[in-house]
């Protein structure tokens, strides 16, 4: 059995006035430890849904997933400390110091003392985050908030990574720094799910790529199978022509929608 | 057994939040170093003021101006002989006391004599302005000062007839007399002590609970902490123990605060209060308020769960605090006393407590269910706020705000179909409550009938009216502005009236559980005006009043607006019992709130099957119609019609038997009649 593996994976929201909406659709895919896959869509693809029903907080409305071979909806609480997750917004608080916020974080998945204090050093090491691990979240860079939040992210030494948006709104030296530590965590043997809409983000990561849009995976495979199929060379283009005909439809059908709100 | 929750997380959870908010600023000022700097700043100021202005008083020499004066120059004697006062001539009087250039006019009537042979009794009127000091220093002069020229007045009478004085004076009296002023202040603030707690505890949980709920939805850690190895019980728990932790930090620190600058700047004042003082209430007082103030704190914690932001948080706990203050307001009636059922009222059971522990009397029996009960509680409203917890749309849900009215924006769409939201119709509803709880009692009381109409049409009809019209809603779909089958009509009548029945006896039965605080009629001091027959017109502006106003105006704001927006979000049951809950609470009357949240059940159920407003409003026209006739023609007396007016007395069963049969019975043709809705086109 994969390290992740997600079969069949769909989330309807039900809005009080659009009525049903599905977010995710159907979505299927697995990848192993020593991995980084690549989910590719624009915003509003339901990449967030998805990451956000693997890590448990939402619940699917049909399939199912297995993490590190716990099921989303029978272990919830086992797949949980299975996981890092780095959600899209830096999610820290703004009171408590770096370091604080690592320690609180680590002792709720449960970490002894002295195994916390070694490990908080480890990330701090690791993350070069020793110039400001004693001042508080609220008064660091954005690219410091970010080396934190991905610090509380790792803190239980997680064989999974959830990755959402990791680099948005980073500067280049903080992009490379958090690029390496991807990397370095790959070598490390853990399992990545890295979510984005930065095609060279994924271009210079992921061993596979699924692009998603409008909550389905539209292709699927390696750069170079995509690269091949869609007879483009850069991922850019290659999912342009793959979401161009599709975009059509979702205009055509939003004017539709509202002309008919309007009538 | 596994508990849904770990101590160790809670405890983190915790301390944490604990630490956090104690590093919030914000808090830090307004819950802690306010409250120390406030009493003493407020006393201080206050103190001086005062004593100032009636040392000023005291001090002053009172000027009075008498209106004939000639025709008592005894009078003038006295006053000139007094060294507090001074008469003045002026040749205008009232404008001068307006001005503050006098302080006390006193009349002499014209045909006044000082005569010592006339019998005639003559009435003096004096005048003073209440709106200054001086003036009111005066007026308190002005006794003693009368009562001494009475005192020769007679003696000269009595000796002119050869009596003597003392013989119509066989018992010397001499009394004393507190200073009145601060025997007033102690029983006004000996009132409001109590309030004034109660207060800081709603307040005190505010501002933590919303940051560590709302607050960390907006910036965004609630997702962070969601992925942790713990359960969302550990959180809301530990979050709950955090918050309430904060606010009885809080509220001790208010009463601490306020009793030191008590007794070190106003001794005088706390030891005239009329609460007692003892070592004994104080702990009470501090152990009552732990599940007090973890009570608001549930509450809180549970309202702002639903918000997503600061600003809708704090908009639903207004809201919120404006509900919690309504059982404090009757708590301050004294003909209220405390019994086992009262001591399960949230709330309300423990400010009664606190009334009756600062007078002295303190009941271990009702504490000890005043006790438990409210942990009760607490426990209850925790579990709700978990589920609200665990509901994912809450969690991810977009903010919802009030829009900008329709016609501010250049676009002109369709009403057609165009429902307000949820959220836009509760604000409505807080609006009109507010008017109504502030502006209407204030007209009611300026001139009653006036009053009733101008708050209903303005304070009810109006904003409804407004806010659909200028937001640009579906007027006709939301008021449901349609006709209904006539032949429904004699189900309608039937369920008025057995509706009727089925309230009050469902009243009775709450009476002997609840009792009211007095044997009262429906109508209460109503009864006096309605009674009146002053000709058809004057019967015509009081049947409007009671039988036709509320029922339209209420419809509207209630079934019309609230009920069918909730329809369309909501579960139709769940949309009928908000809104029947709504009304009951709209009326302010805790003794009322059983039988107005029925009557609205049945109205809301009517209005919901019948897709029209027009037979509710019959509904309720008849109710009230009803009530208003039985009182004009003195039917009452009637041994078999006084159940319609009189509250809380048991019907004769030849009335609530076939009463409840039919009641139940018009619910069922409702059901069959409007099977699926689709009767009426």
């Amino acid at each position: 059995m994969s390290l992740v593996e997600v079969k069949n994976l769909r989330k309807i929201f039900k809005d009080k006035k659009l009525g049903e909406i599905v977010a995710v659709n159907d979505i299927s895919f697995s990848f192993e430890g020593g991995e980084v896959f690549g989910l590719l869509g624009p915003n509003g693809a339901g990449k967030t849904t998805l990451l956000r029903m693997l890590s448990t907080i939402l619940s699917p409305s049909g399939g199912s997933a297995i993490i590190g071979g716990y099921d989303i909806r029978e272990n919830p609480l086992e797949v949980r400390s299975q996981i890092g997750f780095l959600t899209g917004n830096t999610g820290l608080y703004g009171r408590l110091t770096a370091y604080e916020m690592l320690w609180y974080i680590g002792s709720l998945y449960g970490m002894k003392k002295e195994k916390l204090k070694r490990r908080c050093e480890e990330v701090s090491e690791l993350l070069d985050m020793k110039d400001f691990l004693h001042r508080k979240c609220n008064h660091l860079s954005t690219g410091q908030k970010q080396r934190v939040s991905i610090g509380r992210t790792i803190i239980h030494d997680p064989p999974v990574l959830f990755l959402d948006e990791p680099t948005l709104g980073l500067d280049v030296m903080t992009s490379r720094t958090i690029i390496s530590f991807i990397r370095k965590a790959r070598e490390e043997g853990k399992g990545i799910l890295l979510s984005t809409h930065e095609m060279n983000l994924v271009e210079k990561l992921a061993d596979h790529i699924s692009l998603v849009h409008m909550g389905k995976v539209i292709a699927s495979g390696t750069l170079e199978e995509l690269q091949t199929k869609t007879e483009c060379e850069y991922l850019d283009d290659v999912f342009l022509s793959l979401i161009e005909q599709e975009k059509i439809n979702e205009i055509a059908l939003y004017t539709q929608n509202n002309e008919f709100n309007l009538s | 057994m596994k508990l849904p929750f770990t101590l160790r997380i809670m405890n983190l959870i915790f301390r944490k939040e604990l630490k956090d908010t104690l590093r919030d600023r914000n808090i830090l000022i307004s819950q802690f170093l306010l409250p120390l700097v406030l009493y003493p700043l407020v006393v201080i100021i206050t103190s001086t003021l005062l004593t100032g202005q009636i040392k000023r008083a005291e001090e002053s020499i009172s000027r009075v101006y008498v209106v004939n004066g000639h025709l008592s120059p005894i009078l003038s004697q006295i006053i000139a002989d007094t060294p507090d006062f001074k008469e003045i001539t002026t040749d205008d009087p009232k404008r001068t006391l307006e001005e503050g250039n006098m302080d006390l006019i006193i009349f002499i009537p014209k045909d006044y004599t000082e005569d010592p042979m006339c019998d005639e009794t003559f009435q003096i009127k004096f005048n003073y302005n209440s709106t200054s000091e001086l003036s009111l220093m005066a007026k308190s002069r002005i006794d003693d000062l009368l009562q001494k020229y009475n005192d020769l007045l007679v003696q000269n009478r009595l000796k002119s007839r050869g009596l003597s004085y003392e013989m119509m004076r066989p018992l010397k009296l001499s009394g004393f007399t507190v200073s009145s002023k601060t025997r007033e202040a102690g029983s006004m603030i000996g009132g409001f002590l109590p309030f004034l707690i109660i207060l800081f505890t709603i307040t005190a949980g505010f501002l933590p609970a919303l940051d560590v709920i709302v607050g960390e939805k907006e910036r965004g850690t609630l997702e962070t902490l969601l992925v942790s190895r713990i359960t969302k019980c550990d959180i809301v728990i530990g979050k709950f123990l955090a918050v309430w932790t904060t606010a009885l930090l809080s509220t001790f620190l208010h009463l601490i605060s306020s009793t030191l600058t008590f007794a070190t700047f106003a001794q005088e004042v706390l030891e005239k209060l009329p609460i007692s003082f003892t070592w004994t209430a104080f702990l009470t007082v501090i152990f009552l308020i732990i599940p007090l103030t973890g009570f608001v704190c549930a509450v809180i914690m549970a309202v702002t769960m639903i918000a997503k932001s600061y600003k809708e948080g704090s908009n639903y706990l207004s809201a919120m605090t404006l509900l919690m203050f309504m059982p404090l307001s009757i708590v301050f009636s004294p003909s209220l006393t405390a019994n086992y059922l009262t001591s399960m009222v949230p709330i309300f059971n423990i400010s009664i407590l606190f009334r009756d522990i600062l007078k002295g009397d303190f009941n271990p029996g009702y504490t000890l269910v005043t006790f438990l009960t409210t942990f009760l509680y607490i426990s209850m409203i925790l579990w709700v706020a978990l589920k609200l917890f665990e509901q994912e749309d809450i969690l991810f849900r977009e903010t919802v705000d009030v829009s900008m009215p329709e016609f501010l924006s250049k676009k002109k769409i369709s009403r057609k179909g165009r429902f307000p939201s949820s959220y836009e119709v509760f604000v409505l509803i807080c609006i009109s409550f507010i008017l109504f709880f502030f502006v209407g009692t204030r007209l009611q009381f300026m001139g009653f009938i006036g009053g009733v109409y101008a708050s209903q049409l303005l304070l009810i009809f109006t904003p409804a009216i407004l806010f659909l019209y200028l937001w640009n809603y579906d007027i006709r779909e939301i008021l449901r502005i349609r006709g209904f089958s006539i032949a429904t009509l004699g189900i309608i009548i039937f369920l008025a009236l057995s509706g009727m029945i089925f309230t009050l006896q469902i009243t009775a039965f709450q009476n002997v559980l609840f009792p009211f605080p007095s044997a009262e009629n429906i109508l209460g001091k109503l009864v006096g005006i309605l009674k009146e027959r002053n000709g058809i017109i004057d019967f015509l502006i009081k049947f409007t009043m009671i039988a036709l106003l509320p029922p339209i105006c209420e419809e509207i704001l209630f079934r019309g607006v609230l009920q069918s927006t909730l329809e369309k979000y909501q579960k139709k049951g769940h949309a009928i019992v908000i809104t029947a809950v709504i009304f009951g609470i709209f009326h302010m009357n805790p003794y009322r709130f059983i039988p107005t949240m029925i009557i609205g059940l049945y109205l809301g159920y009517l209005a919901y099957k019948t897709r029209s407003i027009f037979p509710g409003m019959i509904v309720h026209a008849i109710n009230n119609g009803l009530i208003y006739l039985v009182v004009y023609f003195s039917l009452e007396t009637n041994p078999h019609m006084k159940w319609i007016v009189e509250e809380g007395a048991f019907l004769p069963w030849y009335v609530f038997v076939p009463g409840i049969l039919v009641f139940f019975f018009s619910i069922y043709l409702l059901k069959r009649f409007y099977k699926d809705n689709t009767v009426i086109s």
